[in-house]
């Protein structure tokens, strides 16, 4: 069962402190790899400790581990739904995500957001807006700037917009071009018919054009139906358009497209950032400062390959829009759910999506909507699992017990009697690890409790038997130092019943010794074989036999007669069987000095007490032998 | 003149016959009870078990049934286990081999024994009643 | 009175008294009387007046006091009356198988020496008593006045001087009484024989010489017929009786004691015969007759000599019935001990049961056969000598020893008995295969019928009836079983206060104690130690047993009974 086993030096309390703290130092990166493997470990089955500690850590991982699946910090991104963002450091989401869940909604943000509703409400292209109400609009963006959660991302959108403004103003000249180009454009729309040839020859145009032009638009090319259309349109638009603009680039510095290119960046920017109301609030304004028109993103392409990474949506401002779009609404969709996850007890179902709306909504005021109450719980239970987590991978199973309690009592949903019935096999696993160890120990074999001992701390290294088995084993590494002489010194006296007694610690000293050890086998089985003896007695005087338990006992003092255990067992039994013991002891004294025929009388007064006696048996057989003998001699003799 | 020519049998006569006669019975069944070994003298059975060497050379007679045969040797003879008919303990006998005669469990015999060295019973004849 | 008077008188009785009973009533009261030598004399008187008792204590027969003479001589004993009177029975007493001669001739083998005194006895008896053409004719096919004759015919045997007849001519025709008296006439003429008979004829008084007259325990007169007719004034006899009752008797015998002196010289008498005094056998000679005859009378006793052997032959086969497989296997225990010590206590345990069975069915057969043989040795015995005491008495009285009659007894019914034994042990040996020497077992057997016959023979001598006799017998035989201490035990006291008298005892302890070397010794020796005797004591002490049952029946043979 134990296939591995740890050694032990002996005699060392030091060494063994080593080897547990060696254990404690090889158990971090031994776990990690049979967790990242889990069909090795089930085909490992018969490792038992292993698997077990396995079987934890993978639980205690899963388990403990607070962060959401979405969140995979390893790679650094965010999935959500096909879209990834980046996660540049986990520590910094997760000290922000701590900070929101210590956070009391203030005033303030309430005011803030009730500021940037009203302030999208204003773009909304429902509301009929002119330059004034624009203007007023964009004012309000300054107002907004000034609360800490804004980030200074309205001043930004503000900055951007009044660029606008002025590329505009500057650019008047080439508006009506502008806008005639546009008109243009829209004709030509109607005029396209084949797609593939516009596709092929958009492709062949493209391969003129620049690397990432191409990549555009092979990856447009490559999709179906309305949206290859479009996209070819949008292509030729775009190329066409593109060669305007670049003359009309070259012909002014900054130009309405220069502004327009950076507004479309600056939307991409947010939505990468996960402002989506800054987002749709500079896309809000875009609508309504570049009318219609140049819709098509021409920027960040990376970005947005990277931001839509399995999308062949061909980027446009409304796309952005309705993706932050989306993501608001899903915020809320998340919000709500947290909440009612929350409610009814499934905390940890909603920590988790607390994080993913978290990481999406961060700066979203509907996280506000989840109550202060409701946040402390989840940074308890948060916090308690990351804890968990850390007692678990240290295995301080008490203390993942006791936090298991509590994150058991804080989230319903929490798998606290998985972890209890874990936490409770990994300790008996090392308890009987040790238990093995201490049994190899006694009887000397020592490379076996090493083994045993080191499973066992691998299992839970702050198992208190170990502790024990530390402090026994030292005893007996002390004892056995002396166990020599104590051996010989009882050896010399005959004490064998001493040397019986103290047979653990003998053994454990005397293990290695070829000399003594034997001896002492020979004593312990002697020993061993007159307790026996007296045990069988005492039954069978039970049963009334009592002579048959004296002739058991006689033959217990065979063996040894100094033993004490035997000799008071005997003289407990003896006035019950002093007619027996004085025929048998008469007739022993007969025989002794050659009076068979004395003796035989004797003994036969003894079998006739009890008649089933061997000691009876055989003397009369020794004595007739004898008294046979003697008339023979005599006969020769005569 | 009268000449009786028959002795007189007189009542008398008979009736003495008849009276010593059954003396002669009642003593002749009484005698006879004695046994062939009678003039000697029982061997003591339980001063002997106390203490068998006390009774060095000594002949008695003995009246016991065979309990069982210890050992036994053509040349020499057999070992045998005695129930001594007066007591309840069982005593080793040797019969010598000269005795050629059957011994059986559960057989009774008066025997004349003689105490030898170390206490050993010898038998030197024995008699089945 | 002179003793030359006496002469005269064959036989005479001074102041004869018999009494009976235990308030002595007398019978005869100091009776003086006497009767003629060579005479018919008559002895009258009415029924119970003691007539009888008056002749048969005078003849020895019964206790009396007073002087009784016999020609002067006073009688001692009834032996002295040997050879001179001879008594004959009213009923004759002759054993029924025999026929007339050898009855005679037994009677006169048992009285007569001389073989041709004999020879010419026999036919001069024959002759006179008239029986010589009915010689081979069985006594049981004999008339009565026949048996009366043959009766008288063997009072002749010893040739008596007189003879005393107990009412011989009674219950017999007129014609027979006549042939009867006139036989007796001419022995008294042709012999000059004595006669004293007790009548009731008194029509026949005419042949009587002197008739004596008894009344009530008294004579009251003695004479001739005539001088009784004087005497009593009567016409005839006939009305003697009435005459008598008119009187008391002590009226009667004052007047017979005024009258009795009479003269001193008495009538002539012719000589009296002188008795001829022959040899008779011995002891021994009488023995074998009686042998002899006894021998005759089984063979001739058919239902006796069936009975015989039925239960000879037939009892071995009972005791038989119990061994037909022949005694069982008895196996052994073995001498040393090989097996385990509970095998050991088995094997042992399963032995003595075994033993005990075994030994208990030998004992049993054993003790069965004896007992059988006990019982037909009270069969052999008890009948034998009470069944035919009277004619013993008789015998006796004629001349036949006790002592011979006993011997002749013992050895008779002890032959027998040791046939039986013989027959059993050789039986129940072979059928049944007991072991053990056969020799001593088969004495044993024998000595156990012989002496159980010997004792019962003996209570047969004792005791007066042949039933009293039958009783005590079966009796014994009964009581040997539980008194001998074999199968049921004995209080301790009683056991040899019993045992020497238990016949079957010995004769069990005897044939067992031959078995000896047997297994079924050892088997019943294994759980008793009981002294048993050996066949040798055994034997003994049933040889005392019939020395004892020997005494026995002389003595009883000794004794006197009435006839």
């Amino acid at each position: 069962m134990w296939k591995r086993y740890v050694s032990i030096s002996l005699g060392l309390g030091g060494s063994i402190a080593s080897v547990l703290g060696q254990g404690v130092a090889t158990t971090s990166p031994s776990y990690v790899a049979p967790a990242a493997q889990p069909t090795q470990i089930a085909s490992q089955v018969p490792t038992g400790g292993m698997l077990e500690s396995n079987t934890f850590l993978e639980m205690s991982d899963r388990v403990f581990n607070p962060n959401s699946d979405s969140l995979d910090f390893e790679e650094g991104s965010f999935n959500w739904k096909g879209r990834s963002f980046n996660l540049a450091d986990q520590r910094a989401f997760r000290a922000r995500f701590e900070r929101f869940l210590l956070s009391t909604p203030s005033k303030e943000s309430a005011e803030y957001a009730a500021l940037m509703r009203e302030i999208m409400d204003r773009l909304s292209v429902a509301n009929s807006n002119n330059d004034e109400t624009i203007q007023e609009t964009w004012q309000l963006l300054f107002v907004a700037g000034e609360f800490d959660q804004d980030g200074g991302n309205s001043v930004v959108v503000a900055n951007q917009v009044f660029n606008a403004w002025r590329i505009r103003k500057e650019s008047r000249g080439t508006a009506m071009s502008q806008i005639e180009l546009e008109e243009l454009r829209r004709n030509q729309q109607e005029v396209v018919a084949n797609r593939e040839r516009m596709i092929r020859k958009l492709k062949e145009r493209r391969e003129r054009e620049t690397s990432v032009e191409t990549r555009k638009e092979s990856a447009e090319a490559e999709g179906e139906g309305e949206i290859a259309g479009e996209a070819a349109f949008r292509a030729l638009d775009l190329a066409e358009t593109e060669a305007k603009l670049t003359a009309l680039e070259a012909r002014a510095a900054a130009t309405g497209l220069q502004a327009k290119l950076q507004f479309q960046s600056q939307i991409v920017a947010f939505l990468t950032q996960r402002r989506f109301q800054h987002a749709l609030l500079l896309s809000g304004f875009y609508q309504l400062l570049f009318k219609g028109s140049h819709q098509q993103l021409e920027v960040n392409s990376d970005e947005l390959s990277a931001f839509f990474p399995n999308s062949d949506l061909s980027f446009t401002v409304d796309t952005l829009s309705y993706v932050s779009r989306e993501a608001i609404n899903d915020i809320d969709t998340g919000v709500e759910a947290i909440t009612v996850a929350y409610n009814e007890g499934r905390k940890l179902v909603a920590l988790e999506r607390m994080q993913e709306i978290f990481f999406l909504g961060e700066y979203m005021p509907e996280l506000d909507t989840i109550s202060v109450v409701a946040r402390r719980e989840f940074l308890d239970l948060y916090r308690g699992m990351l804890e968990a987590r850390e007692l678990a991978e240290a295995k301080d199973y008490a203390s993942v017990l006791e936090q298991a309690k509590k994150l058991g009592a804080i989230a319903r949903d929490f798998p606290e009697s998985r972890v209890i019935a874990s936490v409770e096999s990994a300790m008996s696993m090392s308890d009987m690890a040790v238990f093995a160890a201490s049994q190899y120990r006694n009887i000397g074999e020592i490379d076996k409790a090493r083994e045993e001992l080191r499973n066992a701390i691998e299992i839970w290294p702050s198992n208190p038997s170990i502790r024990d088995f530390q402090r026994e084993t030292t005893q007996l590494a002390t004892a056995g130092s002396q166990g020599e002489r104590v051996f010989d010194d009882l050896m010399a006296r005959n004490d064998f019943r001493g040397i019986y007694e103290r047979r653990m610690e003998l053994g454990f000293g005397l293990a290695a010794d070829t000399e003594r050890k034997p001896q002492l086998m020979a004593v312990i089985d002697q020993v061993a074989k007159v307790d026996m003896l007296i045990a069988q007695a005492r039954e069978l005087d039970k049963q009334g036999e009592r002579y048959a338990a004296w002739e058991l006992l006689e033959t217990a003092r065979k063996i040894d007669s100094d033993d004490a255990p035997m000799n008071r067992a005997l003289a407990e039994l003896a006035p019950r069987v002093a007619n027996f013991i004085g025929a048998v002891d008469k007739a022993q004294k007969h025989e002794a000095n050659g009076e068979y025929a004395a003796a035989l009388s004797a003994y036969m007064i003894a079998q006739d007490i009890y008649p089933a006696s061997r000691i009876c048996r055989i003397g009369i057989e020794v004595s007739a032998n004898g008294l046979m003998r003697a008339l023979a001699a005599e006969n020769v003799v005569d | 003149m009268f000449a009786p020519t028959q002795s007189k049998n007189g009542k008398a006569v008979p009736i003495l016959i008849g009276v010593i006669a059954f003396i002669v019975l009642i003593a002749a069944v009484v005698f006879l009870k004695g046994g062939r070994f009678a003039k000697l003298e029982a061997l003591p059975v339980a001063q002997y078990l106390e203490g068998p060497t006390d009774f060095l050379g000594n002949e008695y007679a003995l009246k016991a049934q065979i309990d069982s045969q210890l050992k036994w040797d053509k040349a020499i003879g057999r070992l045998v286990a005695v129930n001594v008919e007066s007591g309840r303990h069982r005593l080793p006998v040797f019969v010598p081999a000269k005795i050629e005669q059957n011994l059986q469990t559960g057989q009774r015999y008066e025997m004349h024994v003689r105490v030898e060295t170390g206490g050993l019973i010898y038998v030197e004849a024995l008699r089945k009643y | 009175m002179s003793k030359a008077i006496f002469i005269f008188y064959m036989l005479s009785c001074e102041k004869l008294s018999v009494t009976l009973g235990a308030n002595k009533t007398h019978i005869l009261d100091e009776v003086t009387a006497s009767f003629k030598t060579g005479a018919m004399n008559a002895v009258i008187g009415p029924s119970g007046c003691g007539k009888t008792t008056l002749v048969k204590s005078m003849l020895g027969l019964l206790p009396h006091t007073g002087t009784v003479r016999i020609e002067g001589d006073p009688v001692e004993d009834s032996a002295d009356l040997l050879g001179h009177v001879a008594f004959a029975p009213q009923f004759s007493i002759a054993h029924p198988q025999l026929t007339v001669e050898e009855v005679l001739g037994y009677s006169l083998d048992l009285c007569v020496l001389d073989a041709g005194v004999k020879a010419e006895r026999l036919a001069s008896i024959l002759d006179r008593i008239g029986l010589l053409d009915r010689r081979n004719t069985r006594v049981s096919s004999l008339s009565g006045g026949q048996l009366r004759r043959l009766g008288l015919g063997l009072e002749l045997v010893g040739d008596p001087a007189g003879m005393v007849c107990d009412e011989v001519t009674s219950g017999l025709d007129p014609l027979s009484e006549d042939q009867i008296l006139e036989m007796l006439i001419k022995l008294r003429d042709d012999r000059g024989k004595t006669f004293i008979c007790i009548i009731h004829n008194l029509a026949k008084l005419d042949y009587f010489d002197w008739i004596t007259v008894v009344f009530k325990g008294a004579v009251v007169f003695q004479g001739s017929l005539d001088e009784l007719k004087a005497y009593f004034e009567i016409p005839d006899a006939l009305h003697l009786y009435d005459v008598l009752n008119r009187r008391e008797v002590s009226a009667w015998r004052a007047k017979w004691a005024e009258h009795l002196p009479r003269s001193d010289v008495p009538e002539e008498v012719p000589g009296s015969g002188k008795p001829s005094r022959i040899a008779m056998p011995g002891a021994i000679g009488q023995v074998g007759t009686l042998l002899k005859r006894r021998s005759l009378l089984f063979i001739r006793d058919r239902g006796y000599w069936m009975l015989t052997l039925g239960i000879t032959l037939g009892f071995p086969f009972l005791v038989a019935i119990f061994a037909l497989d022949g005694l069982p296997e008895l196996r052994g225990l073995a001498m040393s001990s090989e097996g385990g010590f509970f095998e050991q206590l088995e094997d042992n345990l399963r032995f003595r049961i075994d033993a005990l069975e075994t030994a208990s069915l030998v004992t049993g057969l054993i003790l069965f056969q004896v007992i059988l043989l006990t019982l037909i040795g009270s069969n052999n015995g008890a009948r034998e000598i009470a069944g035919e005491r009277v004619l013993y008495e008789k015998e006796r009285f004629s001349g036949v020893q006790p002592v011979a009659y006993a011997t002749s007894k013992l050895i008779f019914t002890s032959g027998i008995a040791l046939l039986q034994g013989l027959w059993m042990a050789v039986f129940v040996k072979y059928v049944c295969d007991f072991p053990g020497p056969f020799v001593p077992q088969a004495l044993i057997l024998m000595l156990s019928c012989v002496s159980m016959t010997m004792v019962c023979l003996g209570f047969s001598a004792l005791l007066g009836s042949e039933d009293k006799a039958s009783l005590i017998s079966v009796y014994l035989v009964g009581f040997q079983l539980p008194l001998s201490g074999v199968v049921l035990a004995l209080p301790e006291a009683l056991v040899w206060l019993c045992r020497p008298l238990i016949n079957a005892y010995w004769g069990w302890a005897g044939y067992f104690g031959s078995m000896i070397s047997t297994r079924f010794y050892d088997a019943y020796r294994l759980e008793s130690s009981e002294y048993i005797p050996t066949p040798l004591i055994s034997g003994s002490v049933l040889l005392i047993h019939c020395v004892i049952g020997a005494a026995l029946v002389f003595w009883g043979c000794q004794q006197k009974r009435s006839i």
